[in-house]
């Protein structure tokens, strides 16, 4: 019987683990704010359309964002949603995604920026990100024009202008890391059942893994009462037994001092097999915790599309090519 | 600080079980206990000594009683005899139990004698009363006087003893219990 417990609490927490394994994304797509011309919008439209025959990802237009976030009773100004990331994580929620993918184009002191992002639906955290200036851009341009001479004149290119070349291009993405961590949800349902999972943002069992060391708890505390008082009334009736010579009180006090002793080791055994209960939940709770725990995804966007290159590809990539 | 009342709770919960994880062996000893006194291979009907051990003082006064235990068959009169150490302890008095006087309503014949480290105790319902016991009851009360620190046992002798019937048949005794005098 206790075999099969685990068995099914093991199959349990495997199915809840495995679901967590393979990501899905979903990609704002804000065109209207896009600085792309409307020239080159179908270039842009169609780098989007191979993006969205993607598995796991789902493209949200300016329309679909607006109603999600009318749901979600969001009052700010859309674009706000790129800088703020509990409510990005919110909708994300909302969407059913495990991440959310955004862009934003603005300008600063150094010049034109291009931002994109990508946030965590579970921990509203930022566990991406990747910057271009164009700035950047423009100088990339004026290295180009150098090592284009070089190359018309027939020679090779010198090594530092390829080194600069390779210094101007924008560098990849940060890999992606969650600021949640699953050694963080362990300790803390290792510390108080459930705590991991209120921080992974698994309510049920958050609520469940506390509620079951609770009853645990009472029932281990009322066995511990139930212990003590047959201990007591044990001794009494002992006590009395070997102080009586009336044989009827005997064999009264024998009877009770007996009915105590069994209730004691059976208060005992239920303590024993409580506590060992309480002890196999608890472990099972941070070791949960640690499983449901946000991660990165290992395939946040499924198998690559026919003849399309991976999103995940670096912009330095698209930009040599 | 929510970590630190879990941890406070942890180590009393740990406290309180593995103070309670102890389990208690019963012993159940007590002379006139017929299930007792089988368990130390005593069948009645048995001669026991009460209590089975006597703490005591150089000086001091104590009292072992002499009990009847399941005659199962009507008794007119016992015979017990007893030993014990002369240079540990001294009888001081002898007096009737509450089984043969029914608690004082009827005098049995009651002797005693005491001699070097024997006491020789009779009780018996004299002819014209016609009175019988035959239940397990206390029989007489010994008062010794501790003399010297030491452990000796206060035995009871199982053949010379009897018990007797009104028709004046003699039931075979089947067991004897002694008590263990510790004088410190």
């Amino acid at each position: 019987m206790q075999k099969l417990v685990f068995v099914i609490i093991f199959i349990s927490v495997s199915f809840s683990y495995a679901d967590e394994i393979i990501g899905s994304l979903a990609i704002l797509n804000f065109q209207e704010s896009s600085v792309i011309s409307n020239d080159k919008f179908k270039e842009y439209s169609r780098g989007i359309d191979d993006i969205s025959k993607m598995d796991n990802i789902t493209i949200l237009d300016s329309i679909q964002i607006v109603e999600a976030l009318n749901t979600l009773d969001y009052t700010k100004n859309i674009h706000e949603l790129f800088n703020s990331p509990d409510d990005a994580g919110k909708l994300g929620k909302y969407l059913h995604v495990d991440y959310l993918m955004m862009g934003n184009v603005n300008l600063d002191s150094i010049g034109f920026h291009l931002s994109s992002k990508i946030i965590s639906s579970r921990s509203s955290s930022v566990v991406s990100v990747i910057d271009v200036y164009l700035e950047d851009v423009f100088s990339l341009i004026s290295l180009e024009s150098q090592i284009a001479m070089w190359e018309l004149l027939g020679k090779n290119t010198p090594g530092f202008l390829k080194q600069e070349r390779i210094n101007a291009l924008p560098k990849n993405g940060e890999l992606i890391v969650e600021a949640k961590t699953p050694l963080g949800a362990m300790w803390r349902s290792a510390v108080l059942p459930g705590w991991g999972q209120f921080y992974s943002e698994k309510r049920n069992t958050g609520i469940a893994f506390p509620s079951l060391e609770g009853l645990l708890a009472s029932l281990l505390l009322y066995n511990v009462s139930k212990y003590n008082t047959s201990v007591e009334n044990m001794n009494k009736f002992s006590s009395l037994y070997h102080s009586s010579t009336n044989e009827e009180d005997i064999i009264n006090y024998r009877n009770g001092s007996k009915m105590y002793w069994k209730q004691h080791i059976d208060a005992n055994n239920a303590m024993i097999l409580l506590a060992k209960s309480a002890g196999v939940i608890w472990a099972i709770n941070a070791i949960h915790a640690y499983m449901i725990a946000p991660r990165p995804k290992a395939n946040l966007y499924g198998p690559d599309p026919p003849d399309s290159p991976s999103i995940i590809k670096s912009v330095s990539e698209f930009l040599s090519e | 600080m929510k970590s630190q009342k879990s941890i406070y709770l942890f180590i009393f919960l740990t406290l309180l079980i593995s103070q309670s994880c102890e389990t208690f062996e019963l012993e159940l000893d007590n002379p006139i206990d017929t299930i007792a006194n089988e368990e130390a291979d005593v069948f009645p009907p048995a001669l026991t000594l009460y209590p089975l051990t006597i703490e005591a003082s150089v000086n001091e006064q104590f009292t072992v009683s002499l009990f009847i235990v399941k005659p199962d068959t009507t008794l007119a009169g016992i015979h017990a005899r007893l030993y014990y150490d002369v240079s540990n302890m001294v009888p001081d008095t002898i007096t009737p139990g509450i089984l043969f006087t029914n608690d004082g309503v009827v005098t049995p014949l009651f002797t005693n004698d005491i001699s070097e480290g024997q006491i020789d105790i009779n009780v018996f319902y004299l002819g014209d009363q016609f009175s019988y016991v035959d239940q397990t009851g206390h029989v007489a009360d010994i008062y010794f006087s501790a003399l010297t620190a030491s452990t000796s046992d206060i035995t009871i002798d199982s053949t010379e003893s009897e018990l007797v019937t009104p028709a004046d048949q003699v039931i075979p005794l089947k067991g004897v219990r002694g008590s263990t005098v510790i004088i410190q």
